[in-house]
């Protein structure tokens, strides 16, 4: 007998496509949050052609690319589908008793939420360059790559959840760190305000940590704050946050086999 | 061939108090299992008893691979389900009754199918599964409604199906008819009936309804504050249970229970009605023509020879039973 585990990619989606009302939700929210950051960025730039080298289109189509990159965090806890509520519930025992290991099941799962966050993205990309929100890669070049340095944003992005997430084995709630991680990570990722705004030591510690990998360096790349002739290490320095983090997620799921607690009798 | 191999496990949990509280006091260390041994052979229906934090649940995990024990060694089909927990998933079935495997927001008949392709399960042979479980347990009314919205009936005849799809040698089933109602009850007992006639299949059955371990268990294994308290079959309990059989007596209006009857003893008086205990030895046959020759009887009602009350008084404390030659 064959598995067919990447079938399992399918969970999170089919699970979203059941509830119609999430669809909307998730539309509704991302709408609202390119328009608002739209209409800021236009405000501030009222007065002036060019903010730290960057012009007013370029500030649009970079919160408009942050506002749908982090689309996926509009849908977490939709489907319940985490440790933390499978510890609360109890039926995180079934992850471990299943021909597919629970480390396999929850990337397999996290393929499924890439897959579906991802066509926000290049489904609302679309529409805003339709609108005239976003401009257009400068090259078919620097839409390659972006797409790259996106697939690999959303592979340190995973594996950032994953951690917070295989946290609840020990701490079996993981509120207090999850709301710290959001805080965190949305600012440091530069999802809010891009990261060369930063004082100088908050862009260190920013760059210094993998956060900004998931949502800067992609974005950056496309609206041109990158220059190609720099994406190469950039792309390395996002390779190499995947592979430490992957390697650091895969110590936890091994550390968490053994501390697996399955609450009530 | 043993299916399920439990040798001498023991399994300690230290308590977690509040933290303000844990610099002041050692935490308290609970004994759920000690020194467990256990076998289990294919084609054995095992039910699995104890009180309300006896160790049950505990054992369960081990044997599963949920849980680590601090000694001893458990093997089920030769596996240790803990470090081969890939490998034993595949030879093992498990359901825990209050709660489910089933995907949430999804249609049922979506969870057997992302089970299916865990499982690995050739199109032709699920389809063929999937039949013969509608068939016993009358799934295809509600497989296409969303998880959340089944009734507990149905999402209970769901979780057995998704442990059943794919034929496991060693099932684990941690009250399974729970919700269920008469009707359903009864086929879901028929079903793991013939599962266990087929002789392949190894079954542990984890319960508080006597009735499902009366009609499913030959053999009962009695687990209190984490010790095996009894390894028997199911007539050897309600034998021993026979040792103490205890007699309720209703009396005719006006007249009050003899204080003495012979080889009977005085438990309790409540008004007309008094309860004695059978000597050893004495028939019911016996014990009841002498009292109807004697005295104008209502009522005369036989109590300690059912699984039921056996279970009560050993779960009360009474394990003289136990003891007794």
């Amino acid at each position: 007998m064959t598995t067919r585990v990447h079938r399992l990619a399918r969970i999170a989606p089919l699970a979203e496509c059941m509830r119609g009302t999430r669809l909307a939700t998730t539309g509704f929210v991302v709408a609202t949050q390119v328009l608002l950051y739209a209409e800021l960025w236009r405000a501030l730039y009222a007065h002036t052609a060019s903010v730290a080298g960057l012009d007013v289109r370029q500030a649009v189509t970079y919160s408009t690319l942050a506002a749908l990159a982090t689309t996926a965090r509009t849908m977490r806890g939709a489907t319940g589908e985490s440790v933390k509520t499978r510890i609360l519930d109890g039926s995180i025992a079934y992850w471990f008793l299943r021909p597919v290991s629970a480390r396999r099941y929850r990337a397999w799962y996290g393929v499924g939420e890439a897959l579906y966050s991802s066509a926000w993205v290049v489904g609302g990309l679309a529409l805003g360059l339709g609108l005239g929100l976003v401009a257009p890669p400068a090259s078919a070049a620097v839409a390659a790559v972006s797409a790259v340095s996106f697939g690999l944003g959303l592979v340190v992005l995973y594996c950032l959840t994953v951690l917070i997430d295989i946290a609840a084995f020990w701490t079996v709630s993981t509120d207090g760190v999850t709301r710290c991680y959001e805080f965190v990570q949305s600012l440091l990722s530069g999802a809010l305000i891009p990261l060369w705004f930063f004082p100088g030591w908050l862009g260190g510690v920013a760059a210094g940590l993998p956060f900004a990998a998931g949502v800067s360096t992609p974005i950056s790349l496309y609206a041109g704050r990158i220059r190609l002739a720099d994406a190469v290490p950039a792309l390395a320095g996002q390779a190499g946050w995947c592979l430490a983090l992957a390697m650091v997620t895969a110590l936890g799921w091994r550390r968490a086999g053994r501390r697996l607690v399955v609450l009530g009798g | 061939m043993t299916a399920i191999d439990v040798s001498e496990v023991s399994k300690r949990f230290r308590g977690r108090g509040p933290l303000i509280r844990r610099w002041r006091a050692t935490p308290p260390e609970t004994v759920a299992l000690d020194r467990v041994s256990l076998g289990i052979d294919s084609g054995e229906f095992v039910g699995l008893l104890g009180r309300n934090g006896a160790g049950k649940s505990t054992l369960i995990r081990v044997m599963t691979g949920l849980m680590v024990p601090d000694a001893g060694q458990v093997r089920v089909l030769g596996l240790d389900p803990n470090r081969d927990q890939v490998r034993n998933a595949r030879n093992i079935g498990v359901t825990f009754g209050q709660r489910t495997q089933l995907w949430w927001d999804l249609r049922a008949r979506d969870s057997f199918e992302i089970l299916r392709d865990m499982h690995g399960l050739p199109a032709t042979t699920y389809a063929g599964r999937m039949r013969e479980l509608d068939d016993v347990l009358g799934l295809s009314g509600f497989w296409d409604t969303q998880a959340r919205h089944l009734s507990l009936g149905q999402r209970v005849r769901c979780d057995l199906a998704a442990a059943l799809l794919h034929r496991p040698r060693v099932l684990f089933l941690d009250e399974p008819t729970i919700g269920l109602d008469i009707l359903v009850n009864d086929q879901v007992r028929a079903m793991l009936a013939d599962l266990a006639r087929t002789g392949d299949h190894a079954i542990v059955l984890t319960t508080h309804d006597v009735a499902d371990v009366e009609a499913l268990c030959p053999r009962i294994v009695l687990i209190d504050h984490g010790k095996t308290l009894f390894d028997g079959t199911l007539a050897d309990l309600t034998r021993i249970g026979a040792r103490r059989r205890t007699v309720v007596v209703e009396l005719a209006a006006g007249k009050g229970p003899p204080s003495r009857i012979p080889d009977a003893r005085l438990l309790e008086l409540d008004g007309a009605r008094a309860t004695y205990a059978l000597e050893p030895g004495v028939s019911q046959a016996d014990f009841a023509a002498r009292l109807l020759a004697a005295d104008e009887v209502r009522a005369i009602d036989f109590d300690g020879v059912r699984l039921e009350d056996v279970l009560r008084s050993i779960y009360a404390g009474d394990r003289s039973l136990l003891s007794a030659p």
